[in-house]
């Protein structure tokens, strides 16, 4: 459904990705996943059409997406900034989407729309950036497009709320099997729904793997410094912590036997990807540290 | 699993005029007000002649269209200019659409909206006179329709080349701010050169030359339209 | 330059105003919007139904060809009362009649300052008696192609101590029309002011039968 090979994206002189390629062959809810800036957004707006990839391929629903209508029409991309007319309520919204998108769920969208306490008299402009969030991801949801690319939907939203859509995207799924794609900071509250993880860095695809493989990819290894520190030869040293008499590595996993008097924690999907993204020159602790005792004590 | 929709360009198109009908529907409203300000503020009547033989002086004030004409083509420009900018234009993304199937269904909708003001004129001019008639008693005269639908026609197509010329600019202004900059200082000089030869260069002079060569310019500018906005890539922010 | 500026300013202007309205106030909603166009429409239809065909104060300009015709026709009236041959005035033109009885051989023609518009053909009469008739024809009167006969009101003749008194009003016709041609475009707007047919056709004629033996003095006459 979607196939995208060595695919850049650049705008004027700054390169946002810059080796892009990935496939996705069938429905699956994917967790886009990256730091700000990264080029997530821009990601999802060449697959949903609305922007060119500078260089590489990339073909959606069997078609390069760039101005293309059939791509258009399976394909909906809610972003924080999608506006509706002014003049337009939020009923007539939902009423006229079912001429645009085939298979719109208008009573479903209605239902929803009642259950997040938001007035189909309401106007789009009229609503809070939680509401409108709720509502766009409503009209995405409900579009039953064969591709939902959702960028941030949860933003602005409440927790309690958060929970409601998260748990509506997976029964919509489960109902409707389709590609998702959902570009989120919050991938701890998502490791339950999403299958499949797609993390972007340094414009790159980093890893593109379920959501368990990726849990399995690292673990946290607790203990003395004394401890801990001479086993790490033994493992690939993704980021090391210390806190007090704590030291905390963060290793790729492997089946050698754990060292004495040190504990192997194991990791969420989400630390696991901060872990892979993080940025070069140390932690924060690392940056206080310098500032407190001067560079000599690193 | 879902599967694949197909959508016919000429049907997307068909439902996106509907739709920008109901979205921009304010525009036919301030279409209505703007005429009904621009009557009141007239105080009725395009003109008048009066002139006195023997016995007998006469006077009548005649009601044409060419008064809110001037005012239509200047209301048209400014939807046409509206209606492609960001503000409003950004909207159209939030339903199947192309950058091309946008710009036709815009082209499409100002076709509508020119029309239904050519039919506002009307009705304004019928209700204007109904008004004056009443408040002074005077005769009305109706005079020949011959050549009204040439009017109509020519009414309509002008302020579509208007709307088109607004929409045309910024299109211009979002692809290159140089060129539009370029455009801005060219039809300034345009108009500050203008005289009745250069009207006559560009439109020609008879009723049929002024339609036939309005027409082929909204296709140039509408095709031109369509190839600026081909390249470009849509924001909705 | 000015106008170029002043357009400029008004385009912007525009911009602004019309912006606002579009995207700032919301009041107008699609099905409130669609009610005040049916309602501003069928105002519009009815203003038309009622000024086409049942207002009383309507009236049709006449086709260019019947005002040739009638153009033609006072024409020919015109050199056939100047030849003296009064056969062209018709029964249907005529208004009323009336018969004074001269007392002096000089009949002075007085008029008001209105009246020196009134022609007047004498036909002189074989006939030994003293009455004078005066009879008042008008043909259809077109002016800029409106029908103005109904506004013209009839002169009043009357006879006081042999004299003749023509006692007129000015007329004067307003209307209102709608014209749907373009002068902006150059669209059949009637350039009137050269095109006979747009000028005064119809004639009012006051027609004296006289004996013979009487003289009529009409110093103030301008035809």
């Amino acid at each position: 459904m979607i196939t995208c090979k060595q695919l850049q994206k650049h705008y004027g002189k700054k390169e946002i990705l810059t080796d892009v390629s990935f496939q996705i062959d069938e429905p699956k809810i994917i967790g886009l996943i990256g730091r700000n800036g990264v080029g997530k957004s821009t990601l999802l707006k060449i697959i949903a059409g609305h922007a060119k990839a500078s260089k590489g391929y990339i073909e959606v629903v069997g078609q390069k997406p760039f101005q293309n209508l059939t791509v258009a029409a399976n394909v909906i991309f809610i972003e924080d900034a999608m506006t509706f007319p002014a003049v337009l309520t939020l009923k007539e919204i939902l009423e006229s989407a079912k001429k645009f998108y085939a298979k719109f769920a208008t009573d479903l969208a209605f239902k929803l729309l009642k259950f997040s306490n938001i007035s189909e008299k309401n106007y789009h402009t009229q609503l809070s950036k939680g509401q409108k969030a709720t509502f766009n991801l409503i009209y995405g949801i409900a579009s039953r497009s064969a591709i939902t690319l959702l960028d941030e939907p949860m933003n602005g939203m409440d927790e309690a709320i958060r929970n409601d859509m998260y748990r509506v995207i997976l029964k919509d799924f489960i109902a409707y099997p389709r590609v998702i794609i959902i570009s989120s900071h919050y991938l701890n509250e998502m490791e339950q729904l999403i299958e499949d993880i797609l993390l972007l860095h340094k414009g790159k695809v980093a890893l593109f793997a379920p959501v368990e493989e990726v849990q399995e990819l690292a673990v946290k290894l607790v203990g003395q410094k004394g401890n801990v520190e001479p086993a790490l030869d033994k493992y690939e040293v993704l980021a090391t912590y210390e806190n007090g008499p704590i030291f905390e590595a963060i290793v790729r996993k492997n089946d050698l036997p754990l060292p004495e008097n040190v504990r192997m924690l194991s990791l969420s999907a989400s630390d696991v990807c901060q872990v892979l993204t993080a940025t070069e020159g140390g932690s924060i602790d690392d940056i206080y540290r310098k500032s407190e005792y001067g560079a000599e004590y690193l | 699993m879902t599967s694949i929709v197909k959508v016919s360009t000429a049907r997307n198109i068909y439902e996106q005029v509907k739709w920008k009908c109901k979205a921009y529907s304010s525009m036919f409203s301030t279409v209505l007000i703007l005429y009904i300000l621009l009557t009141l503020l007239s105080g009725g009547g395009s003109g008048s002649l009066g002139m006195g033989r023997s016995f007998v002086s006469y006077r009548e004030q005649y009601y044409t269209l060419d008064s809110l004409f001037i005012f239509t083509v200047l209301t048209m420009f400014i939807f046409g200019w509206l209606l492609a900018s960001k503000s409003i234009s950004r909207d159209n993304f939030s339903i199947v659409t192309t950058s091309y199937t946008e710009a036709i269904s815009s082209a499409l909708f100002l076709v509508v909206l020119c029309i239904f003001t050519l039919v506002a004129a009307i009705s304004t001019l019928w209700i204007s006179i109904l008004v004056d008639i009443l408040r002074t008693g005077d005769l009305f005269i109706f005079h020949s329709m011959e050549y009204s639908l040439l009017t109509f026609i020519s009414f309509t197509v002008c302020s579509l080349l208007a709307a088109s010329i607004g929409y045309f600019i910024h299109v211009v202004f979002d692809f290159s701010k140089i060129v539009f900059a370029l455009l801005c200082v060219g039809m300034f000089l345009l108009i500050r050169q203008y005289t009745i030869e250069l009207w006559g260069i560009l439109f020609g002079g008879s009723a049929f030359q002024i339609i036939g060569r309005s027409t082929i310019y909204i296709i140039l500018l509408w095709l031109l339209i369509v190839l600026m906005r081909q390249r470009r890539e849509v924001t909705r922010t | 330059m000015s106008i170029a500026l002043l357009y400029f300013f008004l385009v912007i202007i525009g911009v602004t105003i019309t912006g606002f309205f579009i995207t700032k106030i919301r009041i107008w909603k699609p099905k409130r919007t669609l009610v005040f166009v049916a309602v501003y429409f069928s105002c519009g239809l009815l203003a038309f139904v009622y000024l086409m065909f049942l207002s009383g104060d309507i009236a049709k300009a006449p086709s260019k060809e019947f005002l040739q015709e009638q153009r033609i026709a006072n024409e020919q009236l015109s050199s056939d009362l100047k030849l003296r041959k009064f056969e062209g005035l018709k029964e249907e033109h005529l208004k009323f009649t009336k018969t004074f009885e001269a007392t002096a051989e000089n009949i002075e023609v007085i008029r008001n300052e209105a009246g020196q518009y009134l022609p007047i053909h004498i036909s002189w009469a074989e006939s030994g008696e003293n009455k004078i008739t005066v009879s008042y024809y008008e043909t259809p009167l077109y002016l800029n192609g409106v029908y103005i006969t109904p506004f013209v009101e009839e002169p009043r003749i009357e006879w006081n101590d042999n004299k003749l008194y023509i006692i007129e009003a000015d007329t004067m016709v307003t209307v209102k029309s709608v014209h749907f041609s373009s002068q902006l475009l150059n669209i059949g707007f009637p350039s009137r002011n050269d095109d006979p047919l747009y000028n005064l056709i119809g004639q009012r004629i006051l027609h004296l039968n006289v004996p013979k033996q009487f003289n009529i003095i009409d110093k103030d006459g301008w035809y």
